[in-house]
């Protein structure tokens, strides 16, 4: 608990080793990737390999309408998809009801944020699906729809993500910690005009405190001089820190932002991103949480200034508290943010989501009419 | 017999020519290449100019101070360059110094550890933190996307698309019989089919690496043949690879299916699994614990810094500055700011960094376990063992971050050693003083203890290549009409 705003140390993901460096094999990737390639492989050959054995000719003279064979092939593959989603779903929730017995943290809606997570998963797999029936219902070859969907698949699952995240950062480029460290220390120290803030501020300060209180020296104040600066001061730091934070939050936002926006040529960023939202590991929750660490430690200071200030006297710097003191300062609780928060941070996955459901959904019609015409 | 091997080489060749999906499949390749490239050479540039412009900071910060104690000795206004506060003041934060390392040429091509450690580290009295990276978290767990990406993940890929059919299209095709009559020499035409894919895909790579990191870098730097070298070797592991499975596997579709899963299997979930491996078996210390040692030294340290102080003073008595000089330091400045002892500061330092030194004992120590750890684990797969030298070459790996650490701590030991005298003697900082201090002249690590940390990826890169090209031989011994 210092004078000054602390950097986010110990993020996990940094002190990760060099094996997750070309991206983490975290269970929301597993869920998203294995779903997607499932449907791949049981689905490239739905409509083409029928063409291709000439069995769709089969299936048509026995009066099957061809928007009834793509339908059936999806709801078919779609019913040994749920099985494995539910599999899935059961295996996560009873690790999930283990680790989190006994946890010391509030899980008030840890199962409403399960549901949306499970959820997530479930319409990625369909999209997926959809997509798969739909381009085996295009392409005669299920060789070649397979090749076509795998690259996909690749490009969706591997590069997307990599180049949205690279392609961000070349364009939105965040300060070093050093460039960072010292704009915080230049602000603190100068005036935009140039001039030390310290000499002004200190000259100012002495000369309102004595006037307020009428007296003509400092040992003559009835509060403590200590308290009344470290206030003003923290204030200036405060002020300083919260801009150059905050020019570093909108930064990463901005980034999130564009990134997000990218998932319209594929959506494993939204689904993932909206998974994040769910398990509230997003960089919004984080942000949210770093506020409100910042809000208690300012909290926490002022509280501190106050006691210098109203049981100091004069130009002394040391003030002795007692037990009153401790229990007027709150423990610091922090209430994670309800699932309808999180999701109004994702508005753009959801829509993205619903974009690719809607295209995957138009492109089973489309391959139903194609399937028409091989007649 | 030259003519006909000639007339093969060329037959093949026009074959692969004349598939549009190889020239789509490179020209995807090549652009992957490019983008990798030119984050690379973006990046390496900024890191130089990072590194330069701290140092340019700190410098003409130095040439303030100096001007101001100059100024001080002259009975100049800057009265605080010509007191007991200047040691302090000029060792901590307010002058301090910087310890870089310098980026190697081939950090272009492979950005490894870069994107989450800074190339410079700042050095003063009570501190030499590492500052953490502002980078935004969901980009890193993303993961990067720089030229080694391209390699070690894409590169598998072209090369099995290129190779897997090499026999197996025939096959399928109904023409292996008439090939089989035809007379050609089958163990030549395999070599051709895999040969001619793996060379070009090296020659993109090696290439477009070479034009990377010449213009970027300006210069030719030997490690770039051994990383060129070892390309090669892991474009012919996942040619062979894929050779193989196409002699095994009858259906495409199925070599295809097979191949895929390795792929994912080695690029992806068995580094997942060796970090989850590593994790367990040696535990890292977590940040609350390190939160809780942390908040434990601070109770008892006004205590332990006195008690510091007091053994200084009994080691070095002439280091006891006179009464009169500790009186007036003590009398505080009405309305200024608070006047601290800096021998307290300095004390309290040091009795939390005393204190603090199990934990960070045990972290260092695990650490470093963890690194080995992973290091040794690499022969489980040829991408984590491919991966570790090209990191190790291109100077990003963890280990050398982790040595440059060390490295910034041996200059703060010394710049420490300098100040902290100063500090206890109350003694003023005079021009001829700050010249002396100790300065970062930047240095190496030895090859020796890199070329070290390559000998478990090198040996498990081998063990691969060794067994594929044996288990494909194999096969191909079998395939093949005697």
């Amino acid at each position: 608990m210092t004078h000054e705003r602390d950097f986010p140390n110990d993020v996990p993901i940094l002190s990760t080793t060099a094996l997750t460096l070309y991206g983490e094999l975290a269970p929301s990737v597993i869920g998203l990737a294995l779903l997607s390639l499932f449907a791949v492989i049981v689905g490239y050959g739905a409509v083409s390999a029928e063409r291709e054995s000439g069995t769709i000719r089969l299936l048509l003279a026995n009066g099957a309408s061809p928007g009834a064979i793509v339908t059936g092939k999806f709801a078919g593959l779609g019913c040994a998809l749920v099985i494995l989603w539910l599999t899935k779903t059961a295996g996560e929730a009873v690790v999930l009801a283990v680790s989190s017995s006994g946890a010391p943290f509030q899980t008030g809606d840890l199962w409403v944020r399960f549901a949306g997570y499970e959820s997530v998963n479930l319409v990625y797999a369909s999209i997926w699906l959809a997509a798969t029936v739909a381009v085996s219902g295009w392409i005669r070859q299920p060789r070649v729809a397979l090749a076509a969907l795998l690259s996909f698949w690749i490009g969706n699952t591997v590069l997307l993500p990599r180049i949205a995240s690279t392609a961000v950062r070349l364009i939105l480029t965040e300060p070093s910690s050093e460039e960072f460290n010292a704009a915080i220390k230049h602000d603190i120290a100068f005036r935009p005009d140039g001039s030390e803030w310290v000499n002004e501020w200190s000259k100012k300060l002495v000369a309102d405190t004595l006037r307020s209180y009428g007296v003509s020296k400092i040992e003559d104040l009835p509060v403590g001089y200590a308290g009344i600066m470290l206030k003003s001061s923290d204030a200036h730091y405060e002020e300083v820190f919260g801009i150059h934070f905050d020019r570093l939050h909108r930064l990463h936002e901005r980034q999130q932002h564009w990134h997000h926006a990218l998932s319209f040529l594929g959506p494993w960023i939204a689904s993932r991103a909206l998974l994040e939202g769910f398990a509230g590991s997003d960089l919004e929750n984080a942000a949210r949480f770093s506020d409100a660490a910042e809000s208690y430690r300012r909290m926490f200071v002022n509280a501190t200034n106050d006691a210098a200030e109203h049981r100091g006297k004069g130009s002394g710097w040391e003030v002795e508290v007692g037990s009153d003191y401790w229990a007027s300062i709150p423990d610091f609780s922090y209430q994670s943010a309800p699932v309808s928060w999180s999701l109004r941070q994702h508005a753009l996955s959801v829509a993205v989501m619903g974009l690719w459901a809607t295209l995957s959904g138009v492109g089973l019609v489309l391959a139903a009419r194609r399937v028409d015409t091989w007649t | 017999m030259i003519s006909r091997k000639a007339a093969v080489l060329r037959r093949e060749t026009k074959l692969l020519g004349s598939e549009p999906s190889v020239w789509v499949l490179f020209a995807v390749y090549t652009a992957l290449l490019g983008y990798g490239a030119l984050q690379g050479a973006v990046l390496y540039r900024n890191d130089l100019k990072q590194i330069s412009k701290t140092r340019e900071e700190y410098d003409s910060r130095w040439r303030r101070l100096s001007e101001k104690a100059v100024a001080a000795t002259h009975g100049g206004a800057e009265q605080v360059w010509g007191s007991w506060r200047s040691a302090s003041l000029a060792g901590s934060e307010e002058g301090g110094s910087v310890a870089w390392l310098n980026p190697r040429a081939l950090s272009v091509l492979d950005r490894g550890y870069a994107n989450r450690n800074s190339f410079v580290r700042r050095v003063s009295l009570y501190d030499s933190p590492a500052a953490p990276p502002l980078a935004n978290p969901t980009n890193v767990m993303y993961g990067s996307m720089d030229f080694a990406f391209v390699v070690l993940w894409i590169l598998p890929i072209v090369s099995i698309l290129l190779a897997f059919q090499a026999i197996g299209r025939d096959r399928e095709l109904g023409v292996w019989p008439l090939i089989l009559a035809s007379g050609v020499s089958l163990r030549k035409l395999v070599a051709v089919r895999l040969a001619i894919p793996a060379l070009l895909i090296s020659s993109v790579t090696v290439i477009g690496g070479c034009v990377t990191v010449l213009p970027a870098s300006g210069v030719f730097p030997l490690p770039l043949i051994l990383w060129a070298t070892a390309v090669l070797l892991y474009c012919a592991f996942w040619t062979l690879l894929a050779g193989w499975i196409g002699l095994a596997a009858r259906s495409s579709v199925f070599q295809l299916l097979l191949l895929g899963a390795v792929w994912a299997g080695a690029v992806w979930v068995v580094p997942g699994v060796l970090e989850s491996v590593a994790e367990v078996a040696v535990p890292r210390v977590s940040p609350v614990q390190g939160i809780i040692a942390s908040r434990q030294a601070q109770t008892s340290l006004a205590e332990k810094a006195k008690q510091l102080t007091q053994q200084i003073y009994n080691r070095h008595p002439d280091w006891i500055p006179d009464l009169e000089l500790t009186a007036r330091m003590n009398q505080p400045v009405p309305g200024g700011p608070r006047r601290r002892d800096a021998r307290n500061v300095y004390a309290s330092y040091l009795a939390g960094e005393e204190a603090s030194s199990e934990m960070t004992s045990v972290k260092t120590t695990r650490d470093k376990a963890i690194a080995t750890l992973v290091n040794r684990l690499s022969v489980f797969s040829p991408l984590v063992s491919m991966q570790f030298v090209s990191e190790e070459l291109a100077g990003t790996s963890p280990a050398r971050y982790e040595w440059f650490a060390e490295d910034a701590e041996r200059f703060s030991t010394r710049w420490r050693a300098f100040f902290a005298e100063r500090v206890w003697r109350l003694q003023e900082m005079d021009a001829s003083a700050i010249e002396q201090r100790p300065a970062y002249s930047g240095s190496e690590e030895p090859w020796r203890s890199v070329l070290s940390r390559m000998l478990w990826p090198i040996t498990g890169g081998f063990i691969w290549l060794s067994a594929v090209t044996f288990f494909f031989m194999l096969k191909l011994r079998s395939f093949l009409p005697v």
